[in-house]
């Protein structure tokens, strides 16, 4: 994570709209200390889950063909960490902003829709930054394929690239998400 | 223990007092760890079991099909049960079964499982051998291709090449004792120990992960003393502890066991001493066997490609000096029979050293893993360069024909099946 954080310095600080305005100049309640630990908590945790399960469909599928036939494939290991990004982007992107409802209260409550496509708003360069790592992993597959030892370094430059990219995606989603819901906060 | 010439004639004198000859019954719960016979040679072996009975405690040694020609001997366990027995002046290239038994004050007998062996063949001997081989027995996993050796093949000789146990967490001597009694304890593995010779070396978890000569010197002596104490080597009469040594049977293999790990000091870039490696050298050129056996515990083929450059630093790969001198040397001198035998990559793999360059002439097999999860790297070796890899549990079999130069290599699975069969001529 640390090593990552000045990419997700700059991403935020190049990300339009960082600190949008209040739509509209009515007094709302602030979000309690308390609720923004619970978001921050269990968006985390979330996020540490969605790598869990993604890390299991990677590994999974990279098994397959070495439990049926004594060795991996290369395709086969690429696929797994498409799909692996696949369902990343889908618990993070999807339920992430559903975790700004633990800013709501009795006085006020934000808007998931704004958080999601705040989240979206910034994460989507690193999203993308996973899906081109992904398809380079998959393009050194094609070159391992047909001559071993020559496409790893592509496909490890592509894995690393996938991973980083999804810890971005995962810090300026749970930002991002934030961001929205408190911007779009409305008085009950 | 040493039992001579002189020892085996008293040896006779006590078989024709009669209880030497009562029939074997199942194995004790006194010999928890089984038996082994290790490093055979032409004269004998060292006949190995851990005893943890009361009673005084015998071995009974005898020639195959030939129970009533039983030599006993009286053998005096140490304080940790380790018994060892060196039986000398047998006869060259025969099988010898053999057992240990416990005696108790009201005349019952707690008697080990039945071991057996073969003496290494007479020194000027050109036969047929067969050798089976493994690596990377975790205690934890089933190793059923050991059983399979145990109750299909009947191997000359088995090599043990590294990782025969995974010691990690280990570093005090008590420790190491009690993870090398928990990994015997496994049936499979006690069966295959019995079923015939064993010559084995060490690879790092039998110290810890990775383990270099630079770790704490009493850590790594603790896992040395340990490792002699239960796995029947033996040791150079001039520099005891010492683990590389080599073994010949006849004209048709010399087996070269190297110690990959002990002598390594990366932060000097060796990879093991100048003494060894010209030990090597000189064995390797002056041996008169046809082929030449080097157990190698760490690969030295090059595995090309980014995955297999991350584990460069703990492979002969990352200590390109004296790799090249090794490989030159051997091709320089046109030494022909050189096949290396490795493990620690839980991989089982057969295939040239290198594609181009050094090495290119020889031959390298990665025996096992008996029982150890998948090496993860996604892509696995093939050809040119590599013939066959695979992550399945597996030993490796080997047929040398000296007559005809060639080694049949087959990699066989837990189960029923032949992963790989081919012909080698070296």
């Amino acid at each position: 994570v640390r090593s990552a954080a000045p990419f997700v310095t700059l991403l935020l600080l190049c990300a339009p709209g960082v600190g949008a305005e209040p739509v509209e100049a009515v007094r709302v309640e602030a979000v309690p200390p308390l609720r923004t630990a619970a978001y921050v908590g269990s968006a985390l945790g979330l996020a540490g889950a969605a790598g869990v399960a993604s890390i299991f469909t990677a590994v999974s599928l990279h098994g397959a063909p070495v439990g049926a036939n004594g060795r991996p494939e290369p395709f086969v290991t690429a696929t797994g960490l498409v799909a692996a990004l696949g369902v990343h982007f889908a618990l993070v992107h999807w339920l992430v902003p559903e975790l700004t409802r633990l800013g709501n209260t009795s006085a006020a409550l934000g808007d998931v829709s704004a958080a999601r496509a705040r989240a979206w708003e910034l994460g989507r360069w690193a999203w993308l930054g996973g899906a081109l790592g992904a398809a380079g992993t998959m393009i050194g597959a094609g070159i391992e394929h047909a001559s071993f030892g020559s496409g790893q370094g592509v496909m490890l430059g592509g894995l690393v690239a996938v991973f980083f990219s999804a810890l971005a995606a995962d810090v300026l989603e749970i930002v991002g998400a934030w961001q929205g819901a408190t911007a779009s906060r409305r008085p009950r | 223990v040493k039992v001579s010439r002189r020892l085996v004639l008293g040896g006779l004198a006590a078989m024709s007092c009669g209880r030497a000859m009562q029939e074997p019954g199942p194995a004790s719960p006194d010999f928890p760890q089984g038996v082994c016979a290790g490093d055979p040679d032409s004269r004998g072996a060292l006949l190995w079991t851990r005893y943890t009975g009361t009673g005084a405690l015998r071995l009974e040694l005898w020639p195959r099909g030939d129970p009533a020609t039983r030599l006993v001997f009286p053998v005096t366990p140490t304080d940790e049960g380790i018994a060892l027995v060196r039986v000398e002046d047998l006869a060259a290239g025969t099988w010898w079964h053999y057992a240990f038994v416990g005696s108790k004050a009201d005349g019952e007998v707690s008697r080990s499982e039945e071991g057996r062996f073969r003496t290494a063949l007479a020194a000027d001997a050109l036969a047929p051998l067969r050798i089976g081989a493994s690596s990377c027995a975790d205690q934890e996993y089933p190793l059923t291709p050991f059983s399979r050796v145990a109750d299909e093949l009947e191997c000359d000789v088995f090599l043990m090449l590294g990782d025969n146990l995974y010691a990690d967490g280990a570093k005090t001597l008590d420790e190491y004792r009690q993870k090398w009694r928990e990994a015997l304890a496994r049936r499979p593995t006690q069966r295959l120990r019995a079923s015939t010779g064993l010559i084995s070396t060490w690879d790092d978890h039998e110290i810890v992960n990775n383990a270099t000569g630079e770790l704490d010197p009493a850590q790594i002596q603790a896992a040395r003393t340990a490792t002699f104490e239960y796995q029947p080597w033996r040791e150079s009469g001039a520099s005891p502890g010492r683990l590389w040594r080599s073994i010949r049977w006849g004209r048709t293999v010399e087996f070269f066991v190297l110690d990959c790990r002990s002598e390594r000091a990366p932060s000097t870039g060796q990879y093991m001493s100048r003494e060894q490696l010209d030990w090597l050298k000189a064995g390797l050129a002056a041996s008169p066997a046809r082929f030449k056996l080097v157990l190698n515990s760490v690969p030295i083929s090059n595995y090309p490609g980014a995955f297999f450059a991350l584990t460069l630093d703990d492979r002969w790969q990352g200590y390109p000096a004296e790799r090249t001198e090794l490989l030159e040397f051997i091709e320089g001198r046109n030494i022909p029979g050189v096949l290396w035998l490795t493990g620690d990559f839980h991989m089982g793999v057969a295939g040239r050293v290198s594609a181009t360059g050094p090495g290119s002439t020889m031959r390298e097999i990665a025996a096992g893993p008996a029982g150890q999860f998948a090496n993860p790297s996604p892509s696995y070796p093939a050809p040119p360069q590599f013939d066959f890899a695979t992550a399945e549990h597996n030993v490796a079999v080997l047929d040398l024909d000296p007559a005809a130069g060639t080694v049949r290599v087959r990699f066989l699975d837990g189960g029923t099946r032949t992963l790989f069969d081919t012909t080698w001529e070296l």
